[in-house]
């Protein structure tokens, strides 16, 4: 370890380290520009120079590329540190006065004159921004490894740009020069011939982008940010491994593969949840055709304190607040024809709430609900819509809309009034579509996965309306929530408390209780064909030796495993000799079954 | 719809068909068993036989029934991939198509024999599915070739 000193505070680094790390170890902030962490420091910038008073060379030197040595004493504050500090800045600002970053740290610095002639009095370039500092291009050419910008022209003609100044074909889009960039100079569309395309944050519906690391969700478990491979320039070039470098725990493992975990389980519960139908397939409500025309799922982001506009409600289209918006219930839901004719549940009391949180954000707003039936049946459900409608928080409106259409900067909203019988239109600035609900995609291939049945629709089935609604027909797979049907969270919370304690009652015994529909073979007409060896979908058939008592083989016979055997039956329907049957459901039985029928 | 039942059973002189269904517990029993808890009529024609999965059928059931007197037989299970046992349905479909082949052999109208794949969740096609096939053996008449044997009204 090195030792050193630091505005008179001792401090220990590692070799290798520089003055910079050093001061950061012990809080102190010296300021920076052309140093970013994962580029290998240039010292370009002369912004961060610290001054080494003693066991060094004494002198002025750049803290973000000057190592630590060993019994140095800086200091960061010192007369000559701020006088070569000021000068800096009243160069980098005659140079660059259109850098903000420059122009906050030459106030901070108490510098109010210029004695430098600015260089737009050459150019004409009042915004000039990039300061020169080339952490950029080492970035492109180092980390990134596409090496798509240089420093180009000489004197007052040197610039970042691309060769030639065209769009360059090497260019990856990444962004990743505009992202370091400490005066924000940098547009990447001037060099990459592919627009730089956002990655849509999938939490957010899109409303707002990620970067290729992210946390999933507020919330997730583990709440640990994980790498979008798709979008990852590490992934993609091989470059960058910025993230390795930064990263002061030394998480980032880039060798990491998805891998398939085997266990085993004793139950399975199937809690898969819910999507919202695509709203686009009707074109009347416009949505996707014009941008104010939202989903609730959507509106629920836009509301969030967290979401992508941090709680601010604004119209996608230019940013205004809504003063009027239209909330339309039941699309796609209890529609026979292109739609889905279940009651998606829970959208008469979100949409009440929404209302209210509308109002939360637009005082002055009003809101219009249209509806077919509220269907509030649920604990205080009732109250809280009679609430929202008493207190005049948004006017319902019973009736189906039929159309949804541009006029202006407004959104017309045609539809009925059947209380009142007339047609009523609506200027609004959002309209909210209520979606129906829809299982999750995939659900088709884990119904056969897991071997439980699913309606028409996709929702996965309980083995008994009434009886058996955690259930399902395979033992050990238990339901809860909306893959089951839609369903709000105190349903869905209920269901999945249930489906638990059957798992937990399933797993809790040492021995298990079974239906005693399992197959019997009758070892004395077997004549270990094994025909039904073959059609056995559970492997429970096998040889069985019959022995006399000096041990010589007998006869070898099918063998039926107890414990693995379902009952289905497919076995005594191919057994030739009829030497098995299920028990239960025996020939004998079925053909008494079959004469009384037709007696 | 109780008026419409009630028409269809006023002529008790009316020849009324009998069909025997084997349906598989988990899929068509349950379909059928759905299209009753959601009240849809069908007609009762048809009697049904539960076994754990068509799979179990044997074509001796299917003999069996024509033998004592139905007049068409179903077999109904769960739809091909969706199998409660994995595979039974498969192994019906092959089994039951080639012993349908057969069935002239034996003096039976292939048509008096169907199969069909209800879901648990396909009440209404059950109960359409019904109707149907009342209405193609009301048709194609009582099947008699077995009883005259039986009686001995014609010989073989």
């Amino acid at each position: 370890m090195i030792t050193l000193t630091i505005d008179g505070q001792q401090v220990e680094v590692e070799p290798g380290k520089t003055i910079l790390d050093a001061a950061k170890s012990l809080g102190k902030v010296i300021p920076t520009l052309c140093y970013h962490p994962a580029v290998p420091a240039a010292g370009a910038c002369r912004i961060c120079v610290v001054e080494v008073v003693a066991g060094d060379r004494p002198g002025l030197v750049p803290a973000c590329a000057y190592p630590a040595k060993e019994g140095m004493d800086i200091q960061t504050q010192s007369d000559r540190v701020m006088q070569s500090r000021r000068m800096t800045l009243q160069l980098l600002l005659a140079r660059s006065p259109g850098a903000e970053v420059i122009q906050d740290m030459a106030r901070d610095h108490g510098i109010t004159e210029n004695p430098f002639p600015e260089r737009a009095k050459q150019t004409g370039d009042k915004s000039e921004k990039c300061i020169m500092c080339g952490l950029c291009v080492r970035l492109c050419q180092q980390i990134i490894g596409a090496s798509a910008i240089c420093f180009d022209g000489r004197g007052p003609d040197r610039k970042v740009s691309t060769p030639y100044n065209n769009q360059s074909d090497v260019c990856l889009g990444c962004g990743a020069c505009a992202f370091v960039c400490p005066t924000g100079a940098i547009d990447p569309a001037d060099y990459s011939p592919s627009p730089i395309e956002k990655i849509p944050n999938e939490f957010n519906c899109g409303l707002d982008s990620r970067t290729p690391i992210h946390i999933p969700f507020p919330q997730a478990v583990p709440n640990k940010p994980l790498i979008d491979r798709d979008n990852c320039i590490r992934f993609k070039t091989g470059g960058c491994g910025a993230c390795e470098t930064i990263c002061p725990a030394g998480a980032i493992n880039y060798d990491m593969e998805d891998e398939f975990v085997e266990e085993e389980v004793g139950a399975i519960i199937a809690a898969t949840g819910y999507e919202i139908m695509d709203p686009s397939i009707y074109e009347e409500y416009g949505y996707g055709r014009y941008p104010d025309v939202v989903t609730s799922l959507e509106f629920e982001r836009m509301v969030s304190a967290s979401g992508p506009t941090n709680g601010e409600l604004t119209r996608p289209s230019n940013g205004e607040p809504p003063k009027t918006i239209v909330f339309l219930q039941c699309i796609g839901s209890r529609r026979e024809v292109n739609g889905k004719p279940y009651c998606s549940n829970i959208c008469c009391m979100y949409t009440a709430k929404h209302a209210i949180l509308y109002k939360h954000k637009v005082h002055d707003g009003q809101a219009f609900v249209f509806f077919m039936d509220v269907r509030a049946a649920g604990k205080n459900y009732d109250q809280f819509v009679r609430r929202v409608v008493k207190e005049q928080i948004a006017t319902y409106v019973r009736g189906r809309v039929s159309k949804v259409f541009a006029r202006g900067d407004k959104l017309i909203v045609r539809g009925a009034d059947t209380l009142s019988g007339t047609q009523v239109e609506i200027a609004a600035d959002m309209v909210v579509l209520a979606a129906a609900l829809v299982p999750s995609s995939g659900i088709r291939e884990l119904s056969q996965k897991l071997r439980v049945g699913f309606d028409e629709h996709g929702f996965l089935l309980e083995a008994h309306p009434k009886l058996r609604p955690v259930d399902t027909n395979t033992a050990g797979v238990f339901l809860a929530g909306c893959c089951h049907s839609p369903k709000d969270i105190p349903e869905s919370v209920a269901q999945a408390g249930a489906a638990a304690s059957k798992a937990l009652g399933l797993v809790c015994h040492t021995r298990l209780s079974r239906e005693p529909t399992i197959g019997i073979v009758d070892e004395s007409s077997c004549n270990g064909c094994f025909e039904c060896e073959g059609v056995c979908a559970y492997g429970a058939i096998s040889a069985k030796e019959l022995k006399d008592k000096k041990g010589n083989t007998l006869a070898t016979v099918a063998n039926i495993n107890q414990g693995l055997c379902q009952g289905c039956g497919a076995c005594a329907a191919t057994c030739r000799s009829k030497s098995i049957e299920v028990q239960g459901y025996r020939d004998d039985q079925l053909f008494a079954a079959i004469n009384a029928i037709n007696r | 719809m109780i008026q419409k039942a009630k028409n269809e059973t006023t002529d008790p002189s009316e020849w009324q068909p009998r069909i025997v269904a084997f349906l598989c517990n988990w899929c068509s029993y349950a379909g059928a068993d759905l299209a009753g808890m959601s009240r849809l009529a069908y007609p009762a024609a048809i009697k049904i036989v539960r076994v754990p999965c068509s799979g179990r059928v044997d074509p001796m059931f299917v003999i069996k029934s024509f033998e004592q007197g139905a007049d068409l037989v179903l077999v109904s299970g769960c739809h091909p991939g969706d199998c409660h046992y994995t595979s039974g349905n498969y192994h019906a479909r092959r089994k039951l198509l080639a012993f349908r082949e057969l069935m002239t052999f034996f003096g039976i109208d292939p048509r008096r024999f169907k199969i069909s794949w209800v879901s648990a969740a396909e009440g209404a096609k059950w109960s359409n599915l019904v109707k149907e096939i009342t209405d193609e053996v009301k048709a194609l008449g009582p099947f008699e070739t077995y009883s005259e044997i039986l009686t001995g009204e014609t010989g073989p």
